[in-house]
């Protein structure tokens, strides 16, 4: 059977020239970089929560990113490649190998299913489990790559926006896990290479996964006519490029041109085999009929689906719609839920795009993340299912074998809260957005009843594993404890549990109040709530049910109590006290998360 | 019954349940320290499904192939239906086999025989089919599903964080909420902003609910008597650090507020739905159903709500969802499972109105529609590719059965040779505006103005409406609100006490469970329980008291109203 494989890389340098050429000269204000005076630790870790779940990033490592010019800083942050070192500040106490070389969700899923004697997944079940022969492994392979330090949770991030929210396949829809994982390593893989944007959403418009998705694959010129559905065709313009035909102009056309011969270029394309790793493999046979297709008022060449899907990208990406819309959907996606109230803000996002000589996704991301535009206390970030429990499971783990095994269970949280990886819950429309998590009662139940139930809390608390008996685990904090305070003898309850704040909700302390202070104190120093502390005590008449006041902790009748929790010392001199230092951060750690303020980032 | 026999019977009670002055403020959050009682509701109910994708409705009520349209219909989607071939004898063979003929309004066409039940309730009158209905011209997915939510056709792509329909029809009635009972709420559920009716509201009172019988937080005085239970001291401690919150919400950014408003919500409920549904389990029929994409648990709770807790959530509006609709390949096989679940007999909306007791079924209306409809030419896949004009069906008592607009448009038959037009579809002629408002009218038992759908729809350059089609007749029968029976003794009340309950400037409002008027000149309330059938009153400078008064039953008023000519 004739066919031709996809190769994007013929046609680089002929795209870029044709961008170049493309590129409008900007005139309006584009994105500007923040102040050196506010790219501090909370800026860093502000950027480290919204593209890297959070990260494994060392507090000495966050400092010098916020020591360093924001431009130079967020070229080493925001690296999409499959390894980030300088984002792994954890332990590796047991002497583990994350990956053999290989960071591509492929990659880590053969050698974690692998027997070789370094990988680090135990047990035949759980190796077995990675196999992309084994029901739910794509999910399992990339919670396991977001959260397991040495491998890269930057790429994980930028890889679930493309693949289950721009360009969303879904495993549920048909597409297997082969294709799903393709999908996801491809354009991974040309993001990392500094493809234009416009040839990554090529290469995801021409893969297998999308083919099976909307089901193009069957698309095809039989018997004097094409045999084709429009789903793609029309998919391909809005959710790809942004351009959404919503009747401003040129309505008749996009709908009786546009879209039709589209469909009519999307044929004789389909994956070379239905299962297995031959099914990511598309083939292009040469169209059997057709001269060149008029889709956007442009004239498209080509003899197959991957030449003139290749010919169209320069066109797609430059079309008015497009220039318009894609950077704002692409930042109201990942960074800002409030955008739309700031038509300013979207103005210099769309300067800043049609500025760019080429498209280049994280060279935009980059400039956006250390503008006036991120740093401002007008954004709004709501944060969805995988980012919460990713940047707490992310921000627990101070030893790879936290991660390796998987004591925080992101993966088994993200379901309970009842989504999927590459099962994006509204279909190729995307997954749960920020918006629909704030906006949904049952998500916060379900996420505030998962604080309080055994798995939820017990994982947190977690001190130590053992196998027959024998301790193979211990959880390690004490390495990671900031410094006591000039003047105290010991480290306090205040110190701990401001740099716990930090750690986990990263607003540089803006929200910490005197409401949330003492519950976490009271968790520090004993593993018990506040009102209960007090009421034992019969301290000021407080009861279990009591709702405390700012005013009374600070000022108050409570006041003295209120210090007197804030200047106790965290014990760590014996086992018994380094238990309960773990003990009591995990609790802590699990009222800090069902705070409103970890339901959210502000940009400042 | 004499002045001072009722203020004898108002002064000598002891009842000592507070009750707050303001109206909104004895909302859902009070139910905290009052034991809860079933409260099925007693107001009119507005239930959206909306049927995510773009539903083929052609595929469900089709034109009878032997008619001069329907030949060419069938002709032309042939592919959909799952033949091979166009030809007059696989097309009959399909008919007879998958479609019931029936009669109806001056028209005849098929309904699937997969769904009977809808067959069934057009036959009795109580479908309305809304022919050629458009929301956005756009035929992008997401679009048309904001302009849907929104209830506005003319709704741009990009705007985000809009009020919905639902939201803003809740909001007309004091103090009444929607019930989202898809887990992610639709934007048709939010409020709106009491500045710009068409922004989304900061602050909310709608309820998500996917199951009403595991719901609400965990309440640390349940979860184990050890009080150093770590369960317990998470709950404990959240209980005590949200009250705080709640009671001091100017602490907290605004952005966070809805987050306020959940908890506050759903920290009463667990309590007060086990209370209610632990003595009214769900028929067995319902326990037993399951249905495509879990759309049962939709169906089950919408059960629990209309006739046991609706009236205590104070429910006016409930928004469920069903995806799987944008067939563009094999849509007879994904198609007519879906339609099954919802209309079969013994499915979805079949056991739901079979259990459904008889005053939530007199005052609840069923709108069930997509965000467009779709080409009425099948693709070369199996399927139909987007269109834009749809069937819309609004379907319960309240509705007057028939066909609102032309069912099946001569001008289709001309478009599908059309050459110019290579995408045809059902050409929109009436928006949405028009059908929506219809029934936000109904639901407030008046004119909404622009309350809940905004623009004057006398603009028909804006708001097409077909020719022939009247709004006004698409609902009736059900009695308005506060003319039931304990409207009349209300009524009553105020004539015979005037200078306690004096008409001008009166406000109705719900508290649930109570109905209440407030009369604004003397301060007083007068409240009538739903649950308890008893009325109240509240007034403490002309009653003397700072309590809630009760006075007495519905069964002992009435004969004395009715009597006075109420």
């Amino acid at each position: 059977m004739p066919f031709r494989r996809f190769d994007l890389r013929r046609w680089r340098c002929a795209l870029t020239a044709f961008a170049l050429c493309l590129a409008p000269v900007g005139v309006q204000a584009q994105l500007t970089p923040v102040d050196p005076a506010q790219w501090d630790q909370t800026a860093v870790r502000k950027v480290l929560h919204t593209f890297a779940f959070g990260s494994h990033a060392s507090d000495a490592q966050i400092a010098t990113w916020a020591a360093m010019p924001p431009a130079q800083a967020i070229e080493e942050i925001l690296d999409v490649g499959p390894f980030h070192p300088k984002l792994d500040g954890t332990l590796n106490r047991y002497g583990r190998t994350v990956h053999n070389g290989t960071g591509t969700l492929l990659g880590l899923s053969q050698f974690w299913s692998s027997n070789e004697p370094t990988n680090p997944i135990m047990g035949e079940t759980a190796r077995k489990n990675m196999s992309l022969e084994s029901w739910r492994a794509p999910e399992r392979i990339w919670t396991l790559a977001a959260h397991t330090p040495g491998l890269n949770p930057v790429r994980q991030k930028i890889g679930l926006y493309l693949t289950n929210y721009h360009m969303a396949v879904n495993e549920d829809a048909g597409v297997n896990r082969y294709q799903v994982v393709a999908h996801y390593d491809t354009a991974m893989g040309l993001l990392a290479a500094n493809y234009p944007f416009e040839l990554v959403l090529t290469a995801g418009a021409g893969s297998a996964a999308v083919a099976v998705q909307y089901n193009h694959r069957q698309n095809r010129f039989a018997n004097g006519n094409y045999r084709v559905n429009q789903d793609f065709a029309r998919e391909y313009f809005q959710l790809f490029f942004g351009i959404l035909s919503d009747h401003q102009g040129e309505a008749g056309y996009h709908e009786n041109v546009t879209i039709p011969n589209m469909s009519y270029l999307l044929t004789e394309m389909y994956p070379r085999e239905r299962n297995g790793q031959a099914s990511t493999e598309m083939v292009f046979d040469t169209y059997k009929t057709g001269s060149p297709s008029e889709v956007i008022r442009q004239t498209i060449h080509g003899t197959n689906a991957a030449e003139r899907l290749i010919a169209l990208a320069p066109h797609a990406i430059s079309h008015p719609d497009s220039l318009n819309n894609l950077p704002v959907l692409i930042v109201q996606s990942l960074a800002d839920d409030k955008l739309s109230d700031y038509p300013q803000r979207k103005d210099r996002l769309r300067a800043h795009w049609q500025g760019m000589p080429v498209k280049n996704l994280m060279a935009f991301l980059k400039a956006y993340a250390i503008s006036t535009d991120f740093h401002t206390p007008e954004r709004v970030k709501y944060y969805t299912s995988f980012d919460r429990w990713l940047i707490l499971s992310n921000r627990m783990v101070t030893d790879v074998e936290d991660a390796l095994r998987d004591h925080y269970k992101p993966q088994y949280q993200i379901s309970q809260s009842g989504f999927g990886v590459f099962r994006p819950h509204h279909d190729v429309f995307g997954g749960q957005t920020g918006l629909d998590a704030y906006g949904s009662s049952d998500y916060f139940m379900r996420t505030l009843n998962a604080h309080s139930d055994w798995n939820g809390i017990g994982n947190l608390r977690k001190h130590e594993a053992k196998e027959n008996e024998t301790v193979i685990w211990t959880k390690e904090w004490r390495s990671f404890l900031p410094p006591a305070r000039a003047g105290f003898s010991c480290l306090t309850a205040e110190v701990l549990g401001e740099w716990l704040w930090q750690r986990f909700i990263a607003d540089g302390l803006k929200q910490f109040g005197p409401l949330e202070r003492i519950q976490v104190y009271s968790m520090l120093n004993s593993g018990l709530d506040a009102t209960y502390n007090w009421k034992q005590a019969n301290i000021g008449g407080v009861q279990y049910d009591t709702a405390l006041t700012r005013q009374e902790l600070t000022e108050g009748s409570l006041k003295n109590y209120f210090r007197h929790q804030a200047d106790a010392c965290i014990q760590t001199d014996t086992a018994d006290s380094i238990k309960n230092l773990t003990y009591y951060m995990g609790q802590a750690v699990n009222f800090i998360m069902t705070t409103p303020y970890a339901f959210f980032q502000e940009g400042r | 019954m004499e002045r001072r026999a009722f203020l004898k019977q108002t002064l000598g009670a002891g009842f000592s349940a507070r009750w707050a002055a303001s109206g909104t403020a004895l909302a859902f959050g009070a139910l905290m320290h009052q034991k809860a009682v079933a409260a099925p509701v007693s107001q009119r109910q507005v239930v959206q499904i909306t049927l995510d994708g773009g539903p083929d409705f052609r595929h469900l009520i089709t034109p009878d192939p032997s008619s001069p349209f329907g030949r060419t219909f069938w002709a032309n989607h042939a592919t959909a239906q799952g033949l091979s071939s166009a030809t007059q004898t696989a097309i009959q063979t399909r008919w007879q086999e998958a479609y019931s003929p029936i009669s109806f309004d001056g028209h005849v066409f098929g309904v699937l025989k997969q769904a009977a039940w809808l067959k069934a309730e057009i036959q009795a009158g109580r479908v309305a089919l809304m022919a050629n209905t458009m929301g956005s011209r756009s035929r992008d997915h997401v679009h048309s599903q904001l302009a849907l939510d929104y209830g506005r056709s003319q709704t741009q792509s990009n705007e985000l964080l809009g009020s919905g329909w639902g939201g803003r029809l809740a909001a007309a009635h004091s103090g009444g909420r929607v019930l989202s009972l898809t887990g992610t709420p639709r934007r048709f559920c939010f409020a709106p902003d009491v500045a710009d009716l068409g922004r989304r509201a900061r602050t909310d009172t709608f309820l998500t609910l996917t199951n009403s019988r595991a719901s609400g937080l965990n309440d640390y005085r349940l979860i184990n008597t050890w009080e150093r239970d770590i369960r317990v001291i998470a709950a404990r401690a959240n209980s005590s650090y949200y009250t705080s919150l709640q009671n001091d919400r100017g602490g907290v950014p605004s952005s966070l507020h809805l987050l306020l408003d959940h908890e506050r919500e759903l920290r009463a409920l667990s309590t007060a739905l086990n209370e209610v549904l632990g003595s009214n389990p769900l028929p067995e029929a319902m326990s037993a159903l399951r249905l495509s994409r879990d759309f049962h648990r939709q169906i089950s709770t919408l059960h629990d709500l209309l006739n046991h807790i609706g009236g205590l959530l104070n429910m006016r509006v409930a928004s469920l969802g069903l995806g799987g609709f944008d067939t563009h390949k094999f849509q007879k096989r994904d198609l007519e499972p879906l339609l099954s679940s919802l209309f079969g007999a013994d499915q979805g909306l079949d056991l739901l109105f079979r259990h459904m007791n008889p005053a939530a079924r007199s005052q609840t209306v069923l709108i069930i529609g997509g965000e467009f409809g779709r080409q009425i030419r099948s693709n070369g896949d199996q399927g139909t590719d987007h269109g834009e004009g749809n069937l819309f069906f609004v379907i319960g008592e309240p509705v007057r059965g028939g066909v609102y607009g032309e069912l099946f448009p001569a001008r289709e038959i001309e478009v599908l040779s059309s050459r110019v037009e290579v995408t045809p579809h059902i050409q929109g002629r009436t928006t949405i505006e028009h059908l929506f408002k219809a029934v936000a009218d109904w639901s407030l038992g008046g004119d909404s103005g622009e309350r809940v759908i905004r623009g004057r729809l006398s603009q028909t350059d804006l708001f097409p409406l077909e020719a022939g089609v009247d709004m006004t007749a698409l609902l009736t029968g059900a009695a308005k609100p506060g003319q039931g029976d304990w409207g009349r003794v209300m009524n009553w009340l105020q004539a015979t006490f005037p200078h306690l309950f004096p008409v001008a400037g009166m406000q109705p409002m719900t508290i649930a469970p109570f109905e209440v008027r407030f009369y604004p000149s003397t301060q007083t309330y007068l409240g009538y329980h739903l649950g308890e059938g008893r009325f109240y009153a509240y007034s403490p400078s002309l009653l003397g008291s700072p309590d809630v008064q009760p006075l007495g039953l519905l069964s002992e008023y009435l004969a004395h109203a009715v009597a006075a000519g109420f």
